[in-house]
């Protein structure tokens, strides 16, 4: 077996030995660790009503369009903000107050101003993943190196070409990292808007299963929000390798 | 026209001049000035070397003349015409640090001058420089996997490329070994006679700009820069001569060296 892969198996075997051992012992009461079999049926039950595919696909759905939405703004603002930073002082100050702002505390705007449906999470989404992206784009684009910028005006490159040739594929590096945190928080906070203001997606699935107290349920939700989270880093690793060799040969 | 140039006949065969200008930059512990009331000339169709010690304000001269710095007060006249302050392909300065993109092929980086406002200079042949500045075989490798000869050889070719009439090179052999410096002086004097260009280049190397440059701008060593010694170099641009090349300033930077070259 792949010396990779085998740590990883043995981690996730052991995990849940540990976790079946401790939840049909009397140690820990099962209501909050239903035993195994329980687990199963349930995430059974899930799959068999259609639910899950559908709960699944709505989150997937929301998450792409909001941190799209977030990381193509926050690369652009934060490519402008880079590339004049006199005007973007000016901005600044709005940009820095609502960063401090949990995403969460829009909730009940968002859902005053677009229903309860896919938009509310969406928008949310979107907020939260704008800022790395905006900060990591506006960084990199600030601290291009005067050298490059010289050259561009020797060569008097007009501005947009100078943001094609120089600016973009030296602060590409920088950018995908502040995706990346885009995407990580894009996640987190899809769950809890799902958990207030949506009819479906995993969030929901924990928030309804809560008032029915179906602890099996919602341990399922959170299994499947890892995997779900586990394979969105990992391709966004994938597609930075990708996009970063492509530019940067 | 700039009649600061105290002591040198200004004539039409001026390329370029600097006419009492003054830089200074801020740091730290304030205000110094760079160069005060400066005023050089340099003649068309030679090569001259400003020389002085290290860190004495040459390459900020050199930046002037190029546009990339704008003086506080003072102009450059380049052909006659006010051109403080304002880049051109005309005069094309290879700055120190090369300013090569290690993300673009070398054949890319030679080419940059494609995306230039208007293309309006006329465009050299990119195989021809190749071929002529020995890059054939590395054009397609990224700048990082150069040494600092080919690089800096590279940065020749990008400038060659816009045809520019005027070459300012920033100390552009003080990371090159001495085998191929002689290379590449030979190199220069080819590229000088073929694309009929003026250099203009900064160095605190004697050896150098004995070698290399028809005349010599001799600047002190004391900040601010206020004034140029010109002296004609004995070798007179004549690879391979000769001679005894002496610096000699009042404020006792002194050096003499014995230039015995073969090629």
């Amino acid at each position: 077996m792949d010396h990779r892969i085998f740590p990883i198996v043995v981690c996730v075997l052991v995990t849940g030995a540990i976790y079946w051992f401790l939840s049909t012992s009397a140690l820990v009461n099962p209501l909050f660790f239903p035993e195994p079999k329980l687990l199963l049926s349930s995430f059974n039950d899930w799959y068999a009503s259609g639910d899950l595919l559908k709960d699944v696909l709505s989150s997937a759905l929301r998450v792409t369009v909001g941190a799209t939405i977030g990381i193509v703004a926050g690369a652009l603002f934060g490519g402008l903000g880079g590339l004049y930073p006199k005007y973007y002082n000016y901005i600044e100050p709005i940009v820095e107050f609502t960063r401090v702002i949990s995403p969460l505390a829009w909730i009940p705007f968002a859902i005053l101003l677009f229903g309860i449906g896919d938009r509310p999470a969406i928008v949310l989404v979107a907020i939260a993943s704008f800022f790395p992206t905006f900060t990591a784009t506006s960084d990199a684009f600030r601290s291009i190196p005067v050298k490059y910028l010289e050259v561009a005006r020797l060569f008097q490159l007009p501005k947009f070409k100078a943001v094609k040739i120089i600016y973009f594929p030296y602060c590409l590096p920088q950018m995908i990292t502040g995706m990346k945190v885009s995407i990580g928080i894009a996640w987190y906070v899809l769950v809890a808007a799902e958990m207030l203001g949506a009819q479906s997606g995993l969030g929901y699935v924990i928030q309804t299963s809560k008032l029915t107290l179906q602890i099996e349920r919602i341990i399922c939700a959170i299994l499947v929000i890892g995997v779900m989270g586990i394979c969105i880093r990992i391709s966004a690793s994938f597609l930075e390798r990708v996009s970063v060799r492509k530019v940067q040969g | 026209m700039c009649s600061a140039s105290a002591g040198i006949d200004v004539s039409k065969d001026s390329s370029l001049e600097l006419c009492s200008v003054s830089k200074s930059f801020k740091t730290n512990s304030g205000v110094v000035a760079i160069v005060e009331n400066f005023s050089c000339m340099f003649k068309k169709g030679l090569i001259s070397a400003l020389m002085g010690p290290s860190g004495i304000g040459k390459s900020t001269l050199l930046r002037l003349a190029a546009g990339i710095e704008t003086p506080e007060r003072g102009s450059v006249l380049y052909e006659g015409k006010n051109v403080t302050g304002t880049t051109s392909v005309q005069r094309m300065l290879i700055p120190q640090e090369l300013g090569l993109f290690d993300w673009l092929t070398v054949r890319a980086n030679i080419t940059l001058a494609d995306h230039s406002i208007g293309k309006k200079a006329v465009l050299g042949e990119c195989d021809e420089l190749i071929e002529q500045l020995g890059l054939s075989g590395v054009e397609q490798m990224y700048p990082p996997q150069l040494s600092g000869g080919m690089k800096q050889r590279v940065a020749l070719a990008r400038a060659l490329y816009v045809k520019p009439q005027l070459l300012l090179m920033d100390e552009p052999y003080s990371s090159v070994d001495s085998l191929t410096k002689r290379k590449l002086y030979q190199m220069l004097f080819e590229l000088k006679e073929k694309y009929e260009v003026t250099v203009l280049l900064v160095t605190h190397d004697v050896h150098e700009a004995a070698v290399l440059a028809d005349e010599v701008i001799l600047v002190g060593d004391k900040r601010p820069l206020r004034e140029a010694e010109r002296k004609v170099s004995p070798l007179i641009g004549e690879y391979g001569k000769r001679a005894d090349f002496y610096y000699d300033d009042k404020e006792g930077f002194k050096q003499s060296i014995d230039v015995s070259l073969r090629v």
